[in-house]
């Protein structure tokens, strides 16, 4: 009867590699986990400041907002009117020159067509067209 | 030898650390799976956060989007006064804060001195501290005193249409005008978070389970222009400090849409400061108080008798010179006249011409004529506490009802409908309902209401308001009542009033009414304005306290809409141009 091959038993004891293995699977899901979580971590804490940030830059910009709008009010343009000691009025009625509105406008162009063809005539003038 | 005690040391720590580790675990098991429930409850209370996320209240704009209303986060003073004490900074932190906010250190003090409470506003709840103040206070680093943000409604025109714009309280409702009104689209949606905290109160992020985001509310455009405001404001400010008056009211509205260009109200307040003011400075007596409308309300019974051919504006009245009993009860006119046409009656306001056209009238059609001007019930204004007025029904008149009615007695009215009345002559004969809120949009730019004119009713036909508008620019001639109202280049309609106010028992001989009600221009009318003082004191009369208030916001409102003196097609047809201009 044969005994077995001493040359092939090995010494003292050796972890299954299937199991091995698993274990280093399970040692990477967990690093892998450990990772993420730190990840997350650091993503919520940025998300975070920057929601504060948020916060931060829309308070200062309504603070700024209201005080634009307390500058620009009609007592505040005043106000300031009055520090410089700039006198504004409105011109008189008999001041102002309105110009037609667009329709009437329409109803000009064949006067404006033929003082156009007039300038036309003139050497010096030079039309878009 | 030396090695077996090695072993022995070893193995007695390594039997040490595991009964450590063993008796760790089982503690840890029995408060994770032991009868320790109630406890279990509190940690996980104590870690637990659930918190409102508070979101700004929709802003108020004019109608060029100038901001009237909007919301700012603003710091709060407080403290605990148990770490205050224990850290023996009682003393100091009331001085300190008593120069830095330049308030009396004992009032500080006394704040603080209530041992058992662990929180105290140092300067009072809802009083809050401005920048410079808050980083002072944080440089102090003074112990277990602290600064809260709170949102707070801020109004940076300060008094300027207070009465429309409202107020918002401290548990941040609306409590009057456009706030109170359209609460329910200002105050937008309070989001939630539901998360935990670190060992710090620190919010862990990854353990948020629940995140409603918050929405903001909705911004109300409204009608007004915050210049033309401005124009009435002053003008009235000044018309009041010149007559002493009580109070004054304007409106302006713009006569082919019904949209309220200004609305003011004399005395006014700070909405900022709305804590410190009395009630009664607070109602918007252009829509909630009610007068007897005197001599203005004769261009209603004119118009109807008009409308009704009953009389035509050339027919003439005996005014009795000044003194007509009828049925018992005499009625006089301020100036004695003979003979007055129906132009003249408007012209020199005879209260006898009037009370005979009324008369002509009858008293069902009369009455049928002021319902349909919207006399006797709410225009349906966009604003709390409007009035309906007072206009009994003519079973319950009296057989001289009708000659008081005439003359604006035994009948009241809000500014507003006053001018309701002039605008529908102006405008042709149609009642147009008037509004002040133009548009709501939401926080994503949705347009969630949108106000376009309304014509109510047509009381009186085109051919009947033009010549009341003929008739009413009489009035604004050289011998009218109405003459200081004349605005140089344009030709104005109106007409005055001066009403004896009610008393127990009668009518005052000293307190009065004047009143102005008038359009411009004439030709194709635009604005219609109507002035209002209450008690004036020396000159008393409309034409004298009233017509010149009138002058004063036309003259300018014309010049700052662009308004050409005999109308502009182009702009009565663009009704949204009125005011399109932008400071």
């Amino acid at each position: 009867m044969a005994g077995k091959n001493r040359k092939k038993r090995t010494a003292g004891f050796v972890f299954p590699l299937p199991v091995a293995g698993i274990l280093m699977v399970l040692v990477v899901l967990l690093l892998l986990y450990v990772w993420l979580d730190a990840r997350v971590q650091a993503l919520g804490t940025r998300i975070k400041t920057m929601e504060q940030q948020q916060a931060e830059i829309q308070k200062r910009y309504d603070t700024e907002l209201w005080k634009w709008e307390t500058l620009k009010s009609p007592s505040g343009i005043e106000k300031m009117l009055a520090k410089y000691k700039i006198v504004m009025v409105w011109p008189a009625e008999i001041n102002i020159v309105r110009l037609p509105a667009p329709d009437s406008a329409v109803e000009l162009a064949p006067r404006m067509e033929g003082q156009m063809a007039h300038l036309s005539r003139s050497p010096r003038f030079v039309a878009n067209d | 030898m030396i090695e077996r005690k090695h072993k022995y040391r070893l193995i007695i720590s390594a039997v040490i650390m595991v009964l450590a580790l063993i008796g760790l675990s089982a503690r840890l098991v029995f408060l994770h799976l032991g009868p320790y429930t109630e406890r279990r409850v509190q940690i996980n209370e104590l870690r637990r956060l659930e918190r409102d996320l508070n979101v700004a209240r929709g802003k108020i704009l004019d109608r060029n989007g100038n901001i009237l209303a909007l919301d700012l986060v603003q710091k709060e003073i407080c403290a605990d006064p148990v770490v205050v004490h224990s850290n023996h900074q009682a003393q100091a932190v009331a001085l300190s804060l008593g120069n830095i906010l330049q308030i009396d250190s004992a009032t500080i003090m006394a704040r603080l001195n209530s041992p058992a409470s662990r929180f105290v506003y140092l300067i009072g709840y809802g009083r809050y501290v401005d920048d410079e103040q808050a980083s002072e206070i944080i440089r102090m680093k003074f112990p277990g005193v602290f600064l809260n943000d709170v949102m707070v409604r801020s109004y940076p025109r300060g008094a300027s249409m207070c009465h429309v714009l409202g107020y918002v309280n401290l548990e941040r409702e609306g409590s009057a005008g456009i706030e109170q009104r359209w609460d329910r689209y200002l105050q937008g949606v309070t989001g939630l978070l539901i998360s935990e905290l670190d060992g710090q109160r620190r919010e862990l992020y990854d353990r948020r389970t629940l995140e409603i985001k918050p929405r903001k509310g909705a911004d109300v455009t409204l009608t007004i222009d915050q210049y033309v405001q401005y124009i009435v404001e002053r003008a009235l400010e000044s018309a009041v400090s010149e007559h002493q008056a009580a109070a004054a009211w304007a409106i302006v509205e713009c006569v082919r849409t019904g949209e309220i260009l200004a609305m003011a109200n004399w005395p006014g307040y700070d909405a900022n400061q709305f804590r410190t003011t009395v009630p009664d400075v607070m109602r918007n007596r252009c829509v909630a108080n009610l007068y007897e409308p005197g001599s203005t309300f004769k261009i209603a019974v004119v118009a109807a008798a008009l409308n009704e051919q009953v009389v035509t504006s050339s027919q003439v009245f005996d005014c009795e010179r000044g003194t007509w009993f009828y049925r018992g009860r005499p009625l006089r006119d301020y100036h004695p006249y003979d003979k007055l046409s129906v132009a003249d009656v408007i012209k020199k306001s005879s209260n006898i011409g009037a009370a005979k056209i009324a008369l002509l009238l009858g008293d069902a059609p009369f009455f049928r004529y002021l319902k349909a001007f919207g006399i006797g019930e709410m225009t349906g204004i966009e604003l709390p506490g409007e009035e309906a007025g007072i206009l009994h029904p003519v079973s319950k008149w009296q057989p001289i009802s009708a000659t008081r009615i005439a003359i604006g007695h035994e009948v009241a009215v809000t500014a507003l409908q006053m001018l309701g009345v002039i605008c529908a002559i102006a405008n042709d004969g149609m009642l147009m309902k008037p509004y002040i809120v133009q548009r709501v949009t939401g926080s994503d730019g949705h347009v969630l209401f949108e106000q376009k004119p309304v014509v109510v009713s047509r009381p009186i036909r085109p051919e009947t308001a033009a010549e009341m508008k003929r008739l009413l620019t009489r009035v604004t001639e050289e011998d009218g009542t109405g003459r200081r109202a004349r605005v140089e280049g344009y030709t104005v309609g109106g007409k005055t009033g001066t009403a004896q106010k009610p008393i127990p028992g009668g009518y005052s001989d000293v307190l009065n009414m004047a009143s102005f009600t008038g359009f411009i221009p004439a030709e194709d009318p635009q604005l219609a304005i109507i002035v209002v003082l209450d008690e004036p004191k020396n000159v008393r009369t409309g034409g004298a306290v009233a017509a010149p208030v009138f002058k004063e916001i036309a003259e300018q409102s014309v010049r700052y809409l662009d308004i050409p003196p005999a109308g502009n097609d182009n702009f009565a047809s663009h009704a949204s141009g009125v005011g399109s201009r932008g400071m």
